[in-house]
Parts: structure tokens; sequence; C-alpha cells
């Protein structure tokens, strides 16, 4: 449901910058300027005249140029990237081809072209370097405003993850689960809150980090410790965990949303609850975790759009992580409901080489 | 005023039940867990209010405020959610009283002493807007509300003034229009006559009888259900296809 919006928020990408502000304009004018001093440099006579020159020769084409991409920007937005990106070219091409005509004949003092021929060489040359550092300044403002998307596209994705973690219905009954406890049980209240703190202050942290597997299992813990207040007798857990190295890492809350969704569509909508299991082995470097709950009746269910979005969630960032060794499959099995999660750890042997050798 | 506590939580239970206590001119008549619950409750205890959690497993709090409403002396019911995005919205369009949880005491009090009867058509506008099936169809007998669950209804039928409810138990006389079944049921149950909705799990088949009227077999139905002649060659697609 979040997605929607980010998408249509995302800005039309396009070749040709806005140039009609004054940050985009200046930088513009000081790109034109320093080209002056490396054409002075050069080559010709190193004179304040030459600098005046070159410069109201090159400012004429940029401003130019620049007021006229500003104009032309819708039009040009609406052709698509290469072709827009052609006609910015052709735009900047025919202006430096009339101001150079216009500085010909003015240095030609005539506009007989008998008297003093037009030099189609240096003008053709100018429309060239024209060319060129438009390319650059084009390609310049490209970059500059994907960089910025990217920006802004790690934040939004920063900013759904943090709310397709943690369920505003998780949040809300805690707190009503605190708020009944704190006259009655202040104790309970107290680890209530504590257990919320951690859960938040992970969900908090960087989407990419690995933890500990036991800091994730903690993790579960204080999350089912939550639920159980709420749910009482109805939520029965299975904790089966195998035996694993102490250095076994995994993505930071991939776990701990598993089992929010088990409890939310497998034990929640059952008057009579139910039971979770949760299996971790780990064997010849890989983790294998295997979490099930009751398949409620139809009439029971609960909608389930929030369960795939935090499947997928989960799925993106074992890619990323680990390519496309990590498995996280979910289905139904008779009458249970399947999440199974395969992922290597290949980085223990390494880790465990070195101290091989220091004993 | 007699108030009734519904909640799947007992937690959330205790913590109203204590604030009323501490209030004026309240008493907790008693305290439910789920829909079902909390309609035998309401039956036996006569409660002015009903506190009522809208997610609740087995039948939510929506479906048994429907329920209540078809009783003698209907309760007020006032909703209490944690977060529901959706339901506020039609709460506040509908004039519905509800409480967000946890519940502040300000709000509790305003909300009892201003609450109201919620009549029938404000509740099916909000399961409507919900989207939810009600998993039970009620009737008020002379032994209070009767539930029938929806799956064991063979048909609904209507003479000129009351629809009847088929099911294992027998008839049953309820206080809905076929038009408002077929549109919350459409998915379960088939026109077959102006004057009948059948439910599709249990047809068996169809015949015609002696005066040439075609009709339809339900399981465990004695009787066939007269078809209006221009539902019969859809029925008869339909039948084909199960």
């Amino acid at each position: 449901m979040a997605a929607a919006p980010i998408d249509q928020a995302r800005p039309t990408r396009f070749v040709v910058p806005d140039l009609c502000n004054a940050p985009a304009l200046s930088i513009v004018v000081l790109i034109g300027e320093l080209l002056v001093l490396v054409l002075l440099f050069a080559g010709g006579p190193l004179t304040w005249e030459g600098l005046a020159l070159k410069s109201l020769y090159v400012q004429w084409v940029v401003l130019m140029s620049a007021g006229a991409l500003c104009g032309a920007r819708p039009f040009l937005a609406k052709m698509g990237l290469a072709r827009g990106a052609l006609l910015a070219f052709v735009i900047i091409a025919v202006l430096t081809l009339l101001v150079g005509l216009g500085a010909d004949r003015v240095v030609a003092g005539t506009l007989s072209y008998r008297i003093a021929p037009i030099n189609w060489l240096s003008i053709g040359k100018q429309m060239g370097i024209a060319c060129i550092i438009a390319g650059m300044v084009l390609r310049y403002f490209y970059v500059q405003q994907q960089l910025r998307e990217q920006e802004q596209s790690e934040l939004q994705s920063r900013i759904q993850a943090l709310q397709s973690r943690i369920r505003p219905h998780f949040l809300f009954n805690s707190m009503n689960i605190i708020a009944s406890l704190i006259s009655v049980d202040p104790e309970t209240a107290e680890t209530v809150v504590e257990d919320l703190s951690e859960l938040f202050r992970a969900s908090l942290n960087d989407a990419g980090n690995q933890v500990l597997m036991s800091e994730e299992l903690e993790l579960c813990e204080r999350y089912v410790r939550i639920e159980r207040l709420r749910l009482g007798d109805r939520l029965r857990m299975a904790w089966d965990i195998g035996e694993y190295p102490d250095e076994l890492k995994i993505p930071l809350l991939t776990l701990q949303p598993l089992l929010e969704n088990a409890i939310y569509h497998g034990i929640q909508p059952l008057p009579d609850g139910g039971t979770i299991a949760l299996t971790l082995r780990y064997d010849r470097n890989v983790v294998s975790v295997r979490i099930t709950n009751p398949v409620p009746p139809p009439e029971y269910r609960t909608p389930t759009q929030g369960n795939k979005m935090a499947v997928n969630n989960i799925r993106t960032r074992l890619n990323v992580l680990y390519n496309d060794a990590a498995e996280l499959t979910a289905e139904t099995e008779g009458d249970l409901y399947v999440t199974h999660l395969r992922y290597p750890h290949p980085s223990l042997d390494d880790e465990m080489e070195p101290t091989k050798e220091v004993s | 005023m007699k108030v009734l506590i519904v909640d799947d939580e007992q937690l959330a239970r205790d913590r109203l039940a204590r604030m009323l206590t501490d209030m004026n001119g309240y008493e907790v008549v008693g305290q439910a867990a789920n829909g079902m619950q909390a309609i035998e409750r309401c039956e036996s205890t006569q409660p002015d209010v009903v506190l009522l959690d809208i997610r609740m497993p087995g039948m939510d709090g929506l479906e048994a405020a429907r329920h209540m409403a078809g009783m003698e002396q209907p309760p007020a019911v006032v909703f209490c959610t944690a977060y529901e995005e959706h339901a506020i919205e039609a709460f506040k369009v509908q004039a519905v009283g509800y409480l967000l949880k946890p519940v502040r005491r300000d709000d509790l009090s305003a909300v009892l002493s201003s609450a109201t009867r919620t009549n029938r058509a404000q509740l099916a506008a909000l399961a409507q807007e919900e989207g939810s099936q009600r998993t039970h169809i009620s009737a008020r007998t002379r032994k209070g509300i009767e539930l029938v669950p929806i799956d064991e209804v063979r048909y609904f039928q209507a003479d000129q003034k009351y629809v009847t409810m088929r099911h294992p138990g027998g008839e049953l006389l309820i206080d809905e229009t076929l038009q408002e079944l077929e549109a919350e049921f459409g998915n379960r149950f088939l026109r077959v006559h102006r004057n009948a909705l059948v439910s599709t799990k249990y047809i068996e088949g169809l015949e015609r009888n002696e005066e040439g009227q075609y009709q339809i077999r339900l399981r465990d139905v004695p009787v066939g259900i007269d078809i209006s002649r221009r539902h019969v060659s859809s029925i008869r697609r339909y039948i084909q296809k199960l």
C-alpha cells in the first residue's frame, strides 16, 4: 500500500536540466567562464582584451542557450530522452552558429560577404566546442539529478521498510497492554516497555545489518512475550533451536516479522488459538529456519495483504545480501502454513580457520 | 447503567472494568471474549451499553453488533479498536460510537453518556464498507436470538410479509429482505425465483413436477424450490458447471 504514492512522487527523469533558476544558471555561467580561461590558456595572446572578447562571445552563447532551453524544456520533456537531448544539441548548435555569424561580421566590420568572406572553419570549430561543452554540462546535470533521486529513494525505502516492519496494530496493542498493566502489575508493564524499546531500536536500525543469531532469537522472544500477554493461552510456542555456532549471523529482523505473520494470521483469528513452531537447524554451512502456524478456516481469516508484504520485504533484503543463495518459501502444507528460510553462512569457515592456527 | 465488556484480550477487559468501577453510575454486568459469547451474555444480562472490540477471533464485533441489533431490547453499542484505518472513517460517517485503545477515561465517560442505539441500517453500511460477511444469520425467537451458521442455511424464501430461512433444525422467520441477503451473500447463494435464494453448496439438481413447474432440489430438503422461468436456463448452466 505504501508503494503506490512513492512511484507517483518520483520526478520524471529528463536529460535537459531546469535552467530557469538562479543556482543552475550561475553554474552554467561559471562553466562558460572556465571555458573562456581554457581557450585563453590554450593559445593566443594572454590579454585582458582577449578575456573580455572571448567572455562576451561565450556568455552570449551560454545565456542564449540557457534561455532557449529554459523556455523549450516543457516541450523537450515530452519528447523522450534521446530525441529531447538531440533537439537540445541542435538548439545550442544553431545559437552558436548565429552568434558566430554575428561575431564574424562584427570582426569583419562589414555585412558584405564579398569584401570579407565568412570564416566558416572558425564558426564550425566554435559549434564543435559548444556541442562538446553542452554534452558535458547536460551529463553533469543528469548525473546530479540521478544522485538526488537515488538518495530520495533510499530514504523512502528506509521509511517503507520501517513501516512494514512495525505493524501499527502491534504498536497500539502493546500500548494498550502497558496501559492495562501499569496499575495492577507495574513490573510486567516495565518489562513490556523494555521489550518494546528493544524491538523499536532494532527496527530503526539499518535494514542491511547482520546480527548474531542469538540476538535475533532474543528479539523474537521479547516479541512473543508481549504477544503472550495479549493472547494469553491462545498463543503456544514450540521453540526447537538446534545447535549452532556462536558466530552465526542473520540479517536483523528476519525471523521476528515471520513470527509476527504467523501469530497475526494463524493464531489471532482462532478462538482457541494454536501452536507456532520455530525450528532452527545449522548443517554444513546452511542455516535453515522453519516456522509453522495453523491455517484458520476461511471464515476466520484476516485480510492477507500485509503477509505478502513482509515476506517480500525479507526476500528482497536476503537477495541483496546473499544474491540468489538465500531462499524464503511460504506455503500451505495440509493444515499448516509453513514458512521456510534457508541461507548459506560460508563466512564461518574463514573465521574459524585463524583460531585453528592459533591453537 | 449496565455495561457489557467484550474483548478477546483479558488485560483490555480488566482495564475497562476497572475504569468503569471508578466512574459513578456504571455497573459491569458481564464480560465476553468473542462475538458468540457476547450475544449470549447480552441476552442473559440485558445491558444498556456494550463495549465491543471489533477484531476478535471467530465472530467479530461488527457481526455481533448486527445480531444484537435484532434483539427485543437492543443495547447501545460502542466499538473499540486499537487501529483500524478504514473503520474509523466509517464510524464517523455512520455516527456510531467508538473508542480508540488504549481507551482514555475522558473519552470513555463521554461516549457512554452519549451512547445511543445503532440501527441495523447503520451496521449494515459499516459491514459493507468493510466488505465483511456475517458468519451467522440471527432470528428472534421466543427463546431469544437464535444463530444459524450461514454455511448451514439451505435457502431463504419470501412470502408477503416475512423471509423464511431453512436450516437443518427447521425453519426460522427472519427480519431481513432477500435483496439485502443477496447483496451480502451473492457469492454463496443463487437467486432462483423472485422469492427465493438457495445455497449453491447444497444444490443437487433440476427437475420438473407434474404441473410442468421447474424446481431445484437441495440436499436434505424434502421439497423442491420453484424456479421462475426466466432463471431456468442460467441455473441449468450453473449446475452443469458444478
